[in-house]
């Protein structure tokens, strides 16, 4: 029945731009807008009522419509700025510089209180050695950089702590000992983006064996809906830097293809709206609260790469030229492609324009939501 | 005017007045707003001319004058009333200029090409008919949803016609449709959404009442699938109208 309504909504769709058209031609009635009123509702500075007005009259009146649809054209696309990432934005400052505080006074309050349990239960130490004394800090610093979790001040109390609490129990000798023990450790160099994969590389095996496997597994999807999203794709080694080129070449639009029997991701722009591409079950599932829940949409679908160049529009290809398109991240809608091949790639930019790849690398573009597709 | 546009007005007033300096700024800051949108409007550089007019018609040279100094000015920039930004204002002017060109030359150029398409779409209708002889009903079911759905589309609200139209005559992006209607992108697509289904329903509803069974409904849709090209209402109407 379902399925029945869409055919019928299509056959609607394919009607109504003409019908439309006949439509204004002749209803129209009243005054043309002129130039400042259309401005006016463009800047949004028209009394409701005005507006409404003006409304009724572009409703049905062929010339005005391509009046205001040339102006809005003309007008600068606005900056995509989710409201999520101003609010956040507003909020990251002030908590950094909060977060820092703290762990500024923690790192301060630990070392102090380290020193002084150190002066009193080991006075030997600092009369003997004063050069100890600049090398304290750098001592008790070193663990606060190195754990695996250098961006949380929290873990560093208690790891400042250790040494100073072995300190309490070594003499000068062994103190000096430790301290040598560590300095072979590059902690300050230490690149902070993975420092517990380059402490095991220190720790265990040479330095180009270990890896970072989890962060690769995670662009394999990207990087196979670069090269046509097929399963084959998945079998070349990924590549870091293609997953960044997606990112350059398509900055508002995800692309993502078949890697592997991982799900295909397609994120719109403001990453809350989601869908994904369930190779095993042929399925297509909706999220819009970010990945946290998933409705089905489409059972059985031929589908392998998508693109979404907003939080509704989704356009999918797959096989045999199925090209399919949702305008508000719900229903689809089959949008008609000229070849029976199967399409590998789609980089879409609203819900009008997408450029498609075949399984045979050739590129095909629509500006018209695929009422023409033109070879590039 | 509008007080958030006091200082645009200022600008327009002093420029038509013939201030230099105003007219300077008012070059540094507004012409590239000119020429951005004659691109915008056409890429290919089809409005720039317009632009150029235009841009000569705010300095205050009209048509046919040939020595801009010897003539007295009256820059066009003194009709700016602030009722919006003075980008805006500039916009719009060139945009209607842009469409009443557009319709004029339509009008005057090739009444030939309306007459095709008229052909072109009885032929194809024909061709429809010779193509499927077992369907004899075919052209009859197309008058029928054609005229149910000119009337439901009638029964609509204007808002709801003009955001069609917006999407599907001037095929606008359902961002631009949105900015128009001053709702978000997705708001635009669950209302096309919504009219698309009430339209559908409405239509389905006529041809009931017309006497036609579920299969024969349902033929008459496929009928419109199963049409390759762009269909052609303007003959359907045109009959159903006499």
């Amino acid at each position: 029945m379902k399925h029945a309504d869409n055919e019928r909504d299509t056959s609607i769709e394919r009607m109504l731009a003409r019908a439309l058209r006949a439509q204004t031609s002749a209803r129209a009635t009243g005054d043309c807008l002129d130039a400042e009123t259309i401005a006016a509702w463009v800047d949004d500075a028209l009394p409701a009522r005005e507006r409404a007005a003006a409304q009724a009259h572009v409703a049905d009146c062929e010339r005005c419509q391509a009046l205001v649809a040339a102006a809005i054209k003309t007008m600068p696309a606005p900056v995509a700025r989710s409201p999520w990432r101003l609010s956040f934005m507003g909020w990251l400052v002030p908590l950094t510089v909060a977060a820092a505080a703290i762990a500024i006074w923690i790192n301060v309050n630990t070392r102090r209180s380290a020193e002084s349990r150190a002066q009193a239960t080991a006075p030997k130490v600092a009369a003997a050695s004063p050069q100890q004394d600049v090398a304290l800090p750098s001592a008790t610093a070193q663990p606060s950089i190195s754990p695996g979790s250098p961006e949380s001040p929290a873990p560093a109390a208690p790891q400042a702590q250790a040494p100073a609490t072995a300190r309490n129990k070594t003499t000068a000798h062994d103190f000096s000992d430790a301290l040598a023990k560590r300095e072979p450790a590059p902690p300050v160099t230490t690149p902070p983006a993975a420092p517990t994969e380059s402490r095991a590389a220190a720790e265990s095996a040479p330095a180009p064996a270990a890896s970072p496997a989890p962060p690769l597994a995670e662009t394999v999807g990207v990087a196979g809906g670069i090269a046509g999203g097929q399963r084959d794709a998945a079998s070349k080694p990924p590549q870091g830097t293609a997953s960044k080129a997606v990112d350059k070449m398509a900055p508002r639009a995800m692309m993502q293809g078949f890697a592997s029997q991982e799900p295909v991701m397609i994120v719109s722009p403001d990453s809350a709206h989601r869908w994904r591409l369930l190779d095993s079950r042929g399925s297509v599932q909706h999220s819009s609260d970010g990945g946290a829940s998933w409705e089905t949409q489409l059972m059985g679908a031929n589908v392998s790469a998508g693109s979404s160049p907003s939080s509704s529009i989704c356009w999918l290809v797959g096989r045999g030229g199925v090209v399919l398109l949702s305008t508000d991240g719900r229903a689809w809608t089959r949008i008609q492609f000229p070849e029976q091949i199967d399409l590998t790639s789609i980089r879409a930019t609203d819900d009008r324009s997408a450029t498609v790849t075949t399984r045979d690398g050739r590129t095909f573009s629509t500006s018209d939501r695929g009422v023409s597709w033109t070879p590039q | 005017m509008d007080s958030r546009y006091a200082a645009d007005v200022d600008l327009a007033r002093r420029c038509a007045a013939g201030d230099p300096l105003a007219w300077e700024r008012f070059v540094a800051e507004y012409r590239p707003v000119l020429y951005r949108a004659a691109d915008a409007l056409d890429p290919r550089g089809g409005a720039r001319d317009i632009a150029d007019s235009l841009y000569a018609e705010l300095y205050g040279v009209k048509d046919g004058v040939k020595d801009a100094r010897s003539a007295e000015r009256e820059s066009l920039l003194r009709y700016f009333q602030g009722r919006s930004s003075l980008a805006t204002w500039l916009r719009a002017v060139l945009a209607q200029r842009y469409v009443d060109r557009l319709r004029a030359q339509r009008r005057l150029e090739p009444l030939a090409d309306e007459e095709q398409s008229d052909r072109a779409s009885e032929r194809s209708l024909r061709a429809a008919n010779r193509d499927e002889p077992a369907d004899p009903n075919r052209a009859r079911y197309l008058t029928l949803l054609a005229d149910a759905l000119s009337r439901a589309l009638a029964r609509l609200p204007a808002v709801d016609r003009l955001r069609l139209a917006c999407y599907y005559v001037q095929e606008l992006t359902l961002a631009e449709t949105g900015r128009l209607l001053k709702e978000h992108e997705a708001t635009s697509s669950r209302h096309l959404a919504r009219s698309r289904r009430v339209i559908r329903l409405d239509v389905e509803r006529q041809l009931r009442d017309a006497g036609l069974q579920d299969d024969q409904i349902a033929a008459c849709f496929a009928s419109v699938v199963e049409d390759p090209g762009p269909l052609d209402l303007k003959p359907l109407l045109r009959e159903s109208l006499q």
